[in-house]
């Protein structure tokens, strides 16, 4: 039986694909420009192609849970920002193959006596870099997360229709009308994503309230913020997926951040974050109070055991924070009597700080649970595993069964962590389709 | 594993993207 998630996969991808191409083909499809020079031709084709991925952009970074499904939030974010240099390098290609065919091109950039067509799509194209830049160097220039993400949308958002009027005002690459009724679908599409989620999206999320229920500090500067849904029935969501939350603010702020769901997937009537103390928002988690109206959107991702209904065993293996959801996973499993062997390898920094240590003894009790917890500064009293997770521990706790087919292993922490664990899985035998992994950096 | 894929969808797309702006550039009638 072919699998709905990878038919809907392979659909959403030939679409994209396409839709990405199609402004080239067009271009192949009608008259060719005889005469012209071929590098002109070959700018004009970049940028076309630059400007539809650009125009793209908006569906992958749009909240359709169902763009979302096949791939995972994590893997389409890690997409959109691939194809964000992409789109820069062949909308950059456009004036620099134009420099190169005639150097007289350069008194374009002239701003005082060049067409205002060309300003426009000058300062286009300066957005494009503001955009790329600081998406990239966001985190090495420390540009906070909040403020990043206005100026991601404000940016991009003046882009299109700048570029758009660009493209529409000059010259004959599009004079024929199937080839404007192109641009303007691209047009109507960009206008119909943005309302959609700037508007439309943002309002559905106000007639959807939640209300704090509690805050709980946890160890490790943690804290549980435990929310119930206001007059609607919340979401339901799978264990190990997420949703954003937007707290003090209402969500036409655009000020969300994603946080696992580390309840029960069981439970419809709560839903629990569990929250780090590492940034500016994360930091004022503790002072939400009960009461308190939040907003939540949700679920989104792709991280699941539910996906792997048929598997025989499961192996945990968080890194510090990326442990929610894994006890969502854990707590789900428990409240479903799942009765399958469980493996946790829970790795932190020390002890003391290592958050749910007492509720994860508990679910011994409840489930087939073997934890293992591998601590790079232990108490000097420690008798169990020091440092960080490798080939040898792992070899020495999981027998051959464990690597063979029926074993899932769900892999959470933070980049350079999950990176050493994926070798160490893979040096011990396991296969790659069977470790899943959900990175994300962003807030 | 999953970003891998990705990388490889991007550069398929870049590439092709190329290659037919290149068709389009240069082969035109008359040009053999």
């Amino acid at each position: 039986m072919i699998n709905k998630n990878k038919l809907a996969g392979a659909f959403l991808i030939s679409l994209y694909s396409f839709l990405v191409l199609v402004p080239i083909l067009i271009l192949l499809l009608g008259p060719k420009f005889v005469g012209r020079p071929g590098l002109l031709d070959l700018s004009i084709g970049c940028a076309f192609v630059g400007l539809a991925i650009m125009a793209m952009q908006f569906i992958l970074s749009a909240r359709l849970k169902k763009t979302h499904e096949p791939f995972g939030t994590d893997l389409v974010y890690h997409f959109h920002r691939q194809m964000g240099i992409a789109a820069f390098l062949l909308v950059f290609s456009h004036p620099i193959l134009l420099f190169i065919l005639d150097i007289r091109f350069l008194r374009l950039l002239n701003i005082l006596s060049t067409p205002i067509r060309v300003n426009l799509g000058i300062l286009a194209l300066l957005l494009l870099i503001g955009v790329v830049w600081m998406s990239e160097y966001r985190q090495k220039f420390k540009i906070p997360y909040w403020f990043w993400k206005i100026w991601h949308g404000i940016f991009a958002s003046l882009m299109i229709p700048l570029a758009l009027y660009h493209i529409f005002t000059g010259g004959n690459y599009i004079d024929l009308p199937w080839k404007k009724a192109l641009w303007i679908i691209y047009s109507v599409m960009f206008t119909i994503i943005v309302f959609y989620d700037r508007v439309l999206y943002p309002l559905r999320l106000i007639k959807n309230p939640y209300q704090i229920k509690q805050v709980k500090p946890e160890r490790g500067s943690v804290w549980t913020i435990s929310m119930a849904p206001v007059d609607h029935k919340g979401f339901q969501f799978k264990p190990g997926q997420f949703a954003w939350l937007t707290a003090w603010k209402t969500p036409f702020s655009d000020s969300e951040h994603p946080f696992t769901i580390a309840s029960s997937a069981d439970n419809r009537d709560e839903i629990q974050m569990s929250i780090k103390e590492l940034g500016k928002f994360t930091s004022r988690i503790k002072d939400l109070k009960v009461g308190d109206k939040v907003f939540l959107d949700g679920p989104y991702g792709y991280y699941s055991i539910n996906r792997y209904p048929q598997t025989s065993r499961i192996v945990f293996i968080p890194g510090g924070i990326g442990v929610t959801p894994i006890m969502s996973m854990l707590r789900t499993l428990a409240d479903r009597g799942d009765k399958r062997p469980v493996m946790l390898f829970y790795c932190n920094q020390e002890l003391d700080t290592l958050t749910f240590r007492e509720e994860i003894e508990d679910l011994k009790k409840k489930l087939d649970l073997q934890v293992i917890l591998i601590i790079t500064r232990p108490p000097q009293d420690w008798q169990g595993e020091k440092g960080f997770l490798n080939s040898t521990i792992l070899n020495k706790y999981l027998a051959p069964e464990w690597k063979s087919k029926g074993t899932e292993v769900f892999l959470c922490g933070p980049a350079p962590m999950m990176n050493a664990v994926e070798k160490a899985l893979l040096a011990s035998g396991f296969d790659e389709n069977q470790v899943h992994t959900e990175r994300f950096a962003l807030s | 594993m999953r970003q891998r894929y990705s990388k490889m969808l991007v550069y398929g797309l870049v590439v092709t993207a190329i290659i037919l702006a290149m068709i389009f550039a240069f082969v035109k009638p008359g040009t053999g």
